[in-house]
């Protein structure tokens, strides 16, 4: 019998990407870029609560697929141990790096925004831009 | 036009000593097992333990996210499991090969002890859907940790979408309507264009 060859095709993960409504996608596209004119504003991502990629305003699809799935578990960690701790809902989460802050928060009931920022972003300004944001997101979701 | 393929038991048998004996070679030197000529070495792991994985990551950052972890791990392997099977040769017209390759994928399946299962691919509308009559073998194997309320085989809903979107092109999502783990009396995973993300 034959021995088959492998053959090497494209990545396999870069091809799970699965695109929603085109009406629901231009909305989402146009309400995170509202969030261009936050100070320090670098890129957002609306993901389900799976991690699953649903919009986003990164460069590349491997960027935004890899944030998606982390600000997934980010939220998922969080939940768990908010109720782990008896600390209630999970609201929103900020983190801190060297060079940049990463906001998650929920956008309803299914689906998740991340934004990433410069350190030297005005968290109090980008905070509040980011809830209405998730508020719209959250509405648009429930029209489908 | 609707495609329907099945593996009976007999055939099942078959397939076992196929894709678990023939296709498999041994690299004594490493202790390694191959299979189809891949360059991925492969073995033996229980079923349980892939349902582990779930299990231990729902615990971490919730069903969800976890779902997805293993879901897409489970569509690299659906994926390369399609990608090596193209390379077998076969004698379905040109016409044909991205059916007949989504056709293997229930004896492969059956084959390596992964459920017996049958594919049914409407071309019209695009859907597919596999069912696995008895369950999957890690359904089978979270059901007898106890009775769940979410899906335990998102690893082998990955697969199938992973075998699916290999074999046909598309980029289908797939998600378990049924499974045993839930007290279901079988497995069923079918595909969907975008789905509505789900809350809690």
């Amino acid at each position: 019998m034959a021995v088959p060859r492998t053959i090497r095709s494209g990545a396999p993960l870069e091809t799970i990407i699965v695109r929603p409504p085109i009406d629901l996608s231009e909305a989402l596209r146009e309400e995170l870029s509202g969030m261009r004119n936050v100070p320090g504003w670098i890129s957002a991502a609306v993901t389900r609560r799976d991690g699953l990629a649903i919009q986003h305003t990164f460069g590349s699809s491997h960027e935004a697929n890899a944030l998606c799935a982390m600000a997934a578990a980010i939220v998922g960690s969080a939940r768990s141990t908010g109720e782990e701790l008896r600390q209630g809902a999970f609201n929103y989460s900020v983190v801190q790096y060297r060079d940049g802050l990463l906001l998650v928060m929920e956008a309803g009931p299914e689906a998740i925004l991340a934004c990433l920022l410069k350190r030297s972003a005005n968290l109090g300004l980008a905070l509040l831009k980011v809830t209405q944001v998730a508020k719209r997101i959250e509405e648009r979701l429930e029209e489908i | 036009m609707k495609h329907r393929f099945t593996v009976t038991e007999k055939e099942s048998e078959v397939q076992f000593r196929h894709v678990s004996q023939d296709l498999l070679t041994h690299n004594p030197r490493q202790g390694v097992n191959y299979w189809g000529g891949a360059e991925y070495p492969t073995m033996l792991v229980w079923a349980g333990r892939i349902y582990d994985f779930l299990r231990v990551l729902e615990g971490i950052v919730g069903y969800h996210p976890a779902r997805m972890q293993s879901y897409q791990v489970g569509y690299t392997s659906g994926w390369n499991g399609a990608e090596v099977s193209a390379g077998f040769p076969n004698d379905a017209p040109a016409n044909d090969g991205k059916v007949h390759l989504l056709s293997l994928g229930n004896s492969i399946l059956s084959g390596a002890g992964w459920g017996r299962c049958e594919i049914e691919y409407d071309d019209a509308t695009g859907s597919v859907r596999w069912e696995f009559s008895e369950g999957t073998a890690i359904g089978l194997a979270a059901r007898q940790e106890g009775r769940r309320d979410k899906p335990a085989c998102p690893f082998v809903a990955g697969f199938v979408a992973g075998w699916t979107n290999r074999s046909l092109g598309t980029k289908s999502e797939f998600q378990e309507t049924e499974c045993v783990s839930k007290g279901d009396a079988r497995c069923v995973f079918e595909s969907a264009e975008y789905l509505r993300p789900r809350a809690d």
